[in-house]
């Protein structure tokens, strides 16, 4: 095979895998500098984008993988780091780091990873969604009431807002991954969730698995992982960003 | 039970029960109960220690951990009752009570925080609202998560007498911390990875120079929940029993009860 086949089945073959460069990059949050795991796709010119929100165990591996496939799909990806450099080692940690999080720097810095990624020359700034897991979902939809430009948001196994107000202010289509059998979030608040959005002319699709409860789509979570729902859940996903973002 | 047969254990059976009823009419006795008030639409329920005697008291929101309304925020609640507050324990999980830290965290993510603020919202009106309650005097008391809370009563409620925050995390933002209208007494872990004595620290600084009373102190060698005796690695009996006494005096100082 010459160079010119072999170039050629190289870029075949990261147009298929849609391989991704990553680098850490900084960016102001009020008078601080926040930190995030970016994720560019291997597309060029202006481009949709997605912030990617860590769970309670913070900027894991797992949380930069989902960024990658993400990126993966043509979606230039910044993955924030909401603890600011710590990473939980196990439960009791990520208790202790999610409560130490003050709610008000976390949508500070989501706003600032918001104005970085509009900034961006390589990104379509009406394009921009969030997806955020656990707390992570929480913020996500934070966001989604405090930036009307913000186009879509994913959020999976979180609290949802419950203040009528703050859900009509959310122009973000949302949807939704929860395991059913999730102890803190009854089907009841989902449904509630989708009729405040409705009433005020918004979109929720929030889906709940049977049998599945936190945590069912992190492979690491080996108690309550549960591959067939994740990848479903992740499908809808994609075709959820699809749809409202583009690719 | 062959002991009760004698004529003399019967006698020191009776001086023992004498004794007790002794003790009981003696002592405050705090009257606990459930009680039901609306938060927005909601109907949500509190635990309730009063105090003994009568006239206008001095209250406390009484803000639980991530481990939901347990029996440890109830004794906490019913101590409060026994120094001459009125004490309401909320229950932001509305039932839920974890045993293990990872239902803890579950039910903690899971909250609604502004549905967590309205209900502590509908709690001072409670309290408020009551006829055995000094309205110009009621004060916010949390732990953990609920020292978090405790931030916010103060951050939203400007007529809050005074707020006492074990461990909980600081707002950082400007307008929050000038919105704060109450004395701040706060109880803080330097071991804590959460809530680092920077966090801690940034806030002293900030709420002072904005003219706020902030009181903080920050124990040595305890990190997380070190106040409470069934943290098993981290209760630090010494740091706790100190930090008690400042809550004790900070409250009798702000609330006169």
């Amino acid at each position: 095979m010459g160079n010119f086949a072999r170039l050629a089945v190289i870029a075949m073959l990261l147009a298929q895998h849609g391989a991704t460069r990553t680098q850490i990059v900084s960016y102001a949050s009020g008078s601080e500098t926040a930190r995030g795991y970016l994720a560019l796709p291997s597309e060029s010119g202006r481009r949709p984008a997605i912030i990617v929100v860590h769970g309670d165990r913070g900027l894991t591996d797992w949380t930069e993988e989902q960024a990658q496939k993400l990126a993966a799909r043509g979606y230039v990806v910044l993955a924030v780091d909401l603890y600011r450099g710590e990473v939980a080692r196990d439960a009791e940690d990520a208790h202790e780091l999610s409560r130490g999080l003050p709610d008000d720097r976390a949508l500070r810095d989501l706003q600032a990873a918001f104005a970085y990624l509009a900034a961006r020359p390589d990104v379509r700034k009406t394009k921009i969604g969030a997806i955020g897991w656990n707390i992570g979902g929480w913020y996500a939809l934070q966001l989604a009431i405090h930036q009307p430009e913000l186009a879509a948001c994913v959020v999976t196994d979180s609290a949802l807002p419950t203040d009528t107000a703050d859900v009509a202010r959310i122009r973000a289509p949302v949807l939704g991954n929860f395991g059913a059998d999730d102890r803190g979030i009854p089907a009841a608040a989902l449904r509630a969730f989708e009729s405040a959005m409705r009433a005020a002319g918004g979109s929720a699709d929030l889906k709940a698995y049977p049998g599945a409860s936190d945590g069912f789509d992190d492979p690491s979570d080996t108690d309550h992982f549960r591959a067939g729902d994740a990848a479903n859940a992740w499908d809808r996903t994609l075709t959820f960003f699809a749809r409202t973002l583009g690719r | 039970m062959q002991i009760l047969q004698t004529p003399k254990s019967r006698a020191f059976l009776a001086l023992v029960v004498i004794a007790s009823i002794g003790a009981l009419l003696a002592a405050p006795v705090p009257t606990t109960q459930t009680v039901q008030y609306k938060s927005g639409d909601d109907t949500v329920s509190g635990y309730l220690a009063l105090p003994a005697g009568g006239g206008r008291h001095p209250a406390i929101i009484v803000i639980h951990e991530y481990w939901g309304l347990n029996d440890w925020i109830k004794q906490n609640a019913q101590k409060f009752a026994d120094q001459g507050y009125v004490a309401l324990a909320v229950d932001l999980y509305r039932g839920g009570v974890a045993s293990t830290p990872g239902d803890a965290q579950e039910l903690m993510r899971a909250l609604p925080k502004d549905r967590a603020a309205r209900d502590l919202e509908a709690a001072f009106t409670y309290l408020a609202a009551r006829p055995d309650v000094d309205a110009s005097r009621i004060a916010s008391v949390g732990w953990c998560m609920g020292g978090t809370y405790s931030f916010q009563v103060a951050i939203h409620e400007p007529t809050l007498a005074a707020c006492v925050v074990n461990y909980g995390a600081p707002p950082t933002d400007a307008a929050e911390i000038a919105a704060i209208h109450a004395p701040i007494l706060g109880n803080f872990g330097a071991d804590d990875r959460g809530i680092t004595p920077d966090a801690v620290n940034a806030f002293k600084q900030a709420a002072t120079a904005g003219g706020k009373s902030v009181d903080f102190k920050e124990y040595d060698g305890a990190g997380h929940a070190f106040e409470n005796p069934s943290n098993a690695g981290g209760y630090r009996p010494e740091a706790a029993a100190d930090a008690w006494n400042r809550i004790d005096a900070f409250l009798a100082k702000e609330l006169k009860p």
